[in-house]
């Protein structure tokens, strides 16, 4: 049985919003916006900036989508756009970028922050983080432990089924469904909190 | 459909089951909402620091103003039977009249092209990755990327699939 990794499931969906299917554009943003906006926050500082930025990377990675020929994975191709929208950011707010020459490589195209690590997030949206950071692991402390011990081995160690149910000692039909009843649960306890700040927001 | 949704999400669907899923997707809140928030949880396992960016409302509002991208299916789709081969052939040398034709002319009727180019079979599909090149090449001047690829890849939708 062969399953679909995971860039071929970008690239189906890249293919979607090439013909036309802007829903599936919109999949692809909610996959990626938290770790585009934490790559930027590498070189932005302010978090309505990060998320100013995150937005009109993702919009010209629409207009851009008809050139992306899955030559790459789409998650690359992303991240250089964004690196190049934060350049154009920085560059017109007259903030030079923080980034001396000394960071650029020889095409003058990398970005490497790691100096200068901000984390100067607006408190609105550092509250926030807290929130959802602590409710899922509030979550997960509640999961019986066979869920909780899936989901782990899974979302931080990276396991696949086959080796989470090796070390789980059970069929790997059993560790797809235990799984799926994590992320309901944690999802389950999230979810008034994901209403309340959508509320709050608009 | 959520259990193969989130196996999906790992990579651990079969092939013959993800397709269906995801052509499903696009049509199905709950689904959507389901990927939002099981990504948004993965990530806050692994420990992102920005959980509360939200950006999908501002961009697809953005993107509703913005004219459809249509891309030519990927180069990877070869056509392999030589009666195939010749119809694309003759198919890349008419689509490559007309889109040097739309070129020269420059009518700005992105519908006019699209009409001009036939959607005989499946086969045009190869149409449009093969005159992408030629366009490519030719498309240094007034009329934009929007008319040709609009009036080429237009067929596309309709093609197999």
């Amino acid at each position: 049985m062969t399953t679909m990794s995971d860039r071929e499931l970008d690239q189906q969906l890249v293919e979607r919003a090439q013909r036309g299917e802007k829903r599936a554009f919109d999949l692809l943003v909610s996959k990626y916006q938290r770790r585009l906006s934490r790559l930027l926050s590498r070189f932005i500082r302010d978090s309505a900036d990060i998320e100013d930025v995150t937005q009109e990377a993702f919009v010209k990675a629409y207009r851009a989508l008809p050139s992306f020929r899955g030559e790459s994975a789409f998650y690359t191709w992303l991240y250089r756009i964004g690196i190049n929208t934060a350049k154009n950011f920085l560059t017109s707010a007259g903030r030079r970028p923080v980034v001396s020459a000394e960071y650029e490589d020889e095409d003058g195209d990398t970005l490497d922050m790691a100096s200068q690590v901000p984390d100067y997030h607006t408190p609105e949206a550092e509250m926030m983080n807290q929130q959802i950071l602590a409710a899922v692991n509030a979550a997960v402390a509640r999961l019986p432990e066979e869920l909780r011990t899936a989901i782990s081995l899974r979302e931080m160690e990276g396991l696949s089924y086959e080796e989470i149910a090796e070390a789980m000692n059970c069929p790997i039909g059993t560790v797809r469904s235990r799984i799926f009843r994590a992320r309901e649960a944690i999802a389950t306890e999230l979810r008034p909190l994901l209403d309340t700040a959508k509320n709050k927001r608009w | 459909m959520k259990e193969n949704l989130s196996a999906l999400m790992d990579g651990e669907l079969a092939d013959k089951d993800a397709e269906p899923l995801i052509k499903r997707l696009a049509g199905d809140a709950e689904l959507q909402s389901a990927w939002q928030e099981f990504h948004l949880i993965g990530d806050a396992l692994r420990g992102a620091s920005l959980l509360s960016v939200d950006v999908r409302s501002e961009v697809s509002s953005t993107l509703a103003t913005e004219p459809t991208v249509l891309a030519p299916r990927s180069l990877q789709r070869r056509v392999s039977r030589p009666a195939a081969r010749f119809a694309v052939a003759a198919s890349v040398a008419l689509a490559g009249v007309v889109g040097w034709y739309s070129w020269q002319s420059q009518p700005a009727d992105a519908g006019l092209v699209a009409q001009v180019v036939p959607a005989p079979s499946a086969q045009l599909q190869q149409v449009a990755d093969g005159s992408q090149l030629y366009l490519d090449a030719h498309q240094d001047g007034a009329v934009g990327d929007g008319l040709t690829r609009v009036g080429l890849s237009q067929p596309v939708a309709q093609g197999v699939r």
